[in-house]
């Protein structure tokens, strides 16, 4: 077991140093420096620019100096936030996007997988069509739809939560977190919810439950103790890219609810040409997919008696 | 400012001071050169390039407020970029507020400066300003109660708060322009027939009234009301029987044989409105066929700068209150200019101006100098801007300024000083 987590991580190393690469070329192929404006500064001023960042170097002597700085875990200035680096960058916004997504993961799964259960218990029943018709609802409805639609309910006419902002007047800690939560956990959690039910019909259908029924064991036992742990297996391997997402920020629910999170700097820096912080922000996205990508995997293995080797 | 590795967009701004484009361009690297000097510890001392009667306003620009030395010396040179200096926690103004925090992309928190030179006469405790992008979450916070004034309205809900609550939407008026380039490098915008033709196709009136609906107006000249004593010019309306006159005698008439060309704008759904309307005007007048292509904003800005467009969007917002900030853009190669237009006499009158110290002179040559620009055209004149705006009726002193400028330390909550903590 531990020999294969190792191996794993390992991998990590290929599979970011290909990220970086692909990432590094493809956004210098993009139209657009960062320094061009509005208002245009003049080509001898530019010049100057780009040759305090080295900018003005072949590139491979670019990209060859930022893998040494990478190796060191220096991810560089940012281009955009003058008096911060891109780890600085990193370090202010994770944070938040890191309560929102865990309160989210919190959500989704919580409701999700109750959701999931109570249908495949009730297969073909109202307590079947009910939960199965919100949640389809959940997946055709967009955060940039639901979110303003919470936002108008709880915050506007039941004055629960913020509609916007993090930090700022009145800031009370994980007040600001809960709206945006919310609409991102009730998003994931339709799919959980029609993953879990899937899987639990699965597991419903085989012999092992037919024994069990026919000894007599209780309804609610059978789901609890013999056919929740089969039928949460896709559900799991669900959950690990799933976390992974929900932790590197929707830009949308971050946008809609005007949250400071590490989606927000993704975006905004590929729009304003921040190279250094487009790169550090992809290998940061990369090592927490792999991260949880493995993690889930670990927990089928623990789960599933078969994947184990 | 006049540092060239630290880019500023404004840097122009100082260019009436002896020797600040030299310094700026590279020209020489002696500060000593630039005709500004603290005498004593109350005294500055500047030399200008001409007569510059606008200086009282352009040194309200952002870009001529004073930094603290000691502060920036504290985290490397003067001239050093990324520097900490401008951290909340090692900011040093000199205004009626100070920094308290700064959280990016999110709020920037200000409280009472004990040490302005005016701070018994200081009204407010502190502001946050919220950096809000998107302007449905500002109308949302706005009616949350958690702004008291926002900083646009979504277009389509002005006519809505005009129509239910007048009491919380303002519109000033404000100093800006929005135009077309026309690259007139390219055959048939070369012609000036064409360009003006054009203009008088494009029904300015239609597009202030139904689209953008914030009480804009249709832009006869370039340079906008609002700039004291100087009146805008009336020489651009909706005539499309001159105009389908002129593009007859530029050879095209009824449109026929007139190459399609593309406008081309950076995404965003009311400029792709505007678009669709003027390229609809322009074939149901004219019957020329117009393409239009959206780009994302660095490549729009690409496009525009390489002057690798036909048709481009654009808007001009002036810095101080001089028609000057709108019209020296036009000089001939000017890093603003991007049509390929430029005209010696136009280049003449705006040095001429630029030399001259009576300002009803002054104007009577900057007028002729904006009477060449719309003879010649290299733009089309779409409007002039008005900024429209939500404010909570307990906001004091909120005075209509078309530069924007707010001095904060007027302003005033009436009933609810508590929130303001």
């Amino acid at each position: 077991m531990i020999k294969i987590i190792v191996g794993r991580l390992l991998q990590l190393i290929p599979v970011l140093w290909i990220i970086l690469t692909l990432t590094f070329f493809m956004s210098k192929e993009v139209p657009g420096g960062p320094f061009s404006a509005e208002r245009q500064a003049t080509p001898e001023v530019i010049a100057r620019l780009n040759a305090y960042y080295g900018l003005d170097k072949p590139l491979w002597e670019q990209y060859l100096g930022y893998l040494g700085k990478f190796v060191r875990f220096d991810l560089g200035p940012s281009y955009t936030y003058q008096s911060e680096s891109v780890n600085e960058v990193i370090a202010r916004s994770f944070p938040i996007s890191l309560q929102i997504g865990s309160l989210a993961f919190c959500i989704a799964s919580v409701l999700g997988i109750t959701a999931g259960v109570i249908a495949a218990a009730n297969k073909n029943k109202l307590w079947d069509y009910f939960p199965m018709s919100l949640s389809m609802l959940g997946i055709c409805l967009p955060t940039f739809v639901l979110g303003p639609i919470l936002a108008l309910f709880f915050g506007l006419v039941l004055k629960l939560a913020p509609v916007s902002g993090w930090y700022g007047l009145n800031y009370v800690p994980f007040h600001p977190m809960i709206m945006p939560a919310v609409t991102l956990g009730l998003f994931y959690s339709a799919y959980i919810a029609r993953l879990t039910r899937g899987g639990m019909l699965d597991i419903l259908n085989q012999d092992f439950i037919r024994t069990a029924r026919a000894k007599g064991v209780r309804a609610h036992e059978i789901i609890l103790k013999h056919a929740l742990r089969g039928g949460l297996l896709p559900v799991v391997a669900f959950l690990g890219p799933a976390f992974a997402g929900l932790l590197s920020g929707s830009f949308i629910v971050e946008k809609v609810f005007n949250v400071p999170g590490i989606g927000q700097e993704f975006i905004k820096s590929v729009f304003n040409r921040d190279y250094p912080l487009v790169l550090g922000t992809v290998a940061f996205f990369g090592v927490l997919i792999v991260v949880f990508n493995l993690a889930s995997d670990i927990l089928q293995a623990l789960m599933d008696p078969k994947s184990r080797k | 400012m006049l540092t060239a590795s630290f880019g500023a967009q404004y840097a122009e701004n100082l260019f009436i001071l002896k020797g600040a484009e030299d310094y700026y361009s590279g020209k020489t690297t002696d500060f000593g050169q630039v005709g500004v000097k603290a005498l004593d510890d109350h005294t500055l001392r500047i030399e200008l390039v001409g007569p510059t009667p606008y200086l009282l306003s352009l040194v309200q620009h952002t870009s001529w407020l004073p930094v603290s030395p000691a502060a920036v010396l504290k985290f490397g040179s003067i001239d050093t970029r990324d520097s900490k200096w401008t951290r909340a926690e090692n900011y040093v103004g000199t205004g009626p507020f100070k920094m308290k925090n700064w959280h990016p992309n999110d709020v920037i928190e200000v409280v009472r400066n004990p040490l302005y030179w005016d701070a018994a006469n200081v009204k407010l405790n502190g502001i946050n300003f919220y950096s809000i992008e998107n302007l449905n979450t500002q109308e949302l916070a706005f009616q949350a109660g958690q702004l008291h004034k926002t900083d646009q309205v979504p277009l389509d809900k002005v006519p809505y708060y005009l129509r239910e609550h007048p009491e919380l939407i303002r519109i000033d008026p404000y100093e800006g322009v929005y135009f077309y380039r026309i690259n007139i490098a390219r055959k048939p915008l070369d012609n000036p027939k064409v360009r003006l033709a054009l203009n008088l196709a494009v029904d300015r009136d239609a597009i202030v009234k139904n689209i953008r609906r914030e009480g804009e107006q249709p832009a006869t000249g370039y340079t906008p009301p609002g700039m004291g004593e100087y009146q805008p010019l009336k020489k651009i309306t909706y005539d499309p029987v001159r105009a389908r006159q002129l593009l007859a005698e530029a050879g095209y008439p009824n449109g026929k044989g007139f190459p399609k060309f593309t406008i081309h704008f950076n995404t965003l759904e009311s400029h792709r409105a505007i678009a669709e309307a003027i390229q609809q005007m322009w074939k149901e007048e004219l019957n020329i066929d117009v393409a239009l292509e959206n780009q994302e904003w660095k490549v729009y800005l690409d496009t525009q700068n390489n002057k690798n467009y036909d048709i481009s969007r654009s808007a001009w917002i002036g810095d101080f209150m001089d028609p000057v900030t709108f019209l020296s853009m036009w000089t001939t190669g000017n890093g603003n200019n991007n049509t390929n237009w430029g005209s010696p006499q136009f280049d003449a009158l705006i040095e001429q101006a630029a030399r001259t110290g009576d300002p009803v002179r002054r104007f009577e040559i900057l007028h002729d100098a904006e009477a060449i620009f719309l003879t010649e055209l290299p733009v089309v004149l779409v409007y002039w801007y008005t900024n429209a705006y939500l404010l909570q009726p307990s906001v004091q002193n909120w005075n209509p300024l078309v530069l924007g400028d707010h001095n904060y330390k007027y302003i005033d909550l009436k009933g609810e000083r508590d929130l303001a903590k």
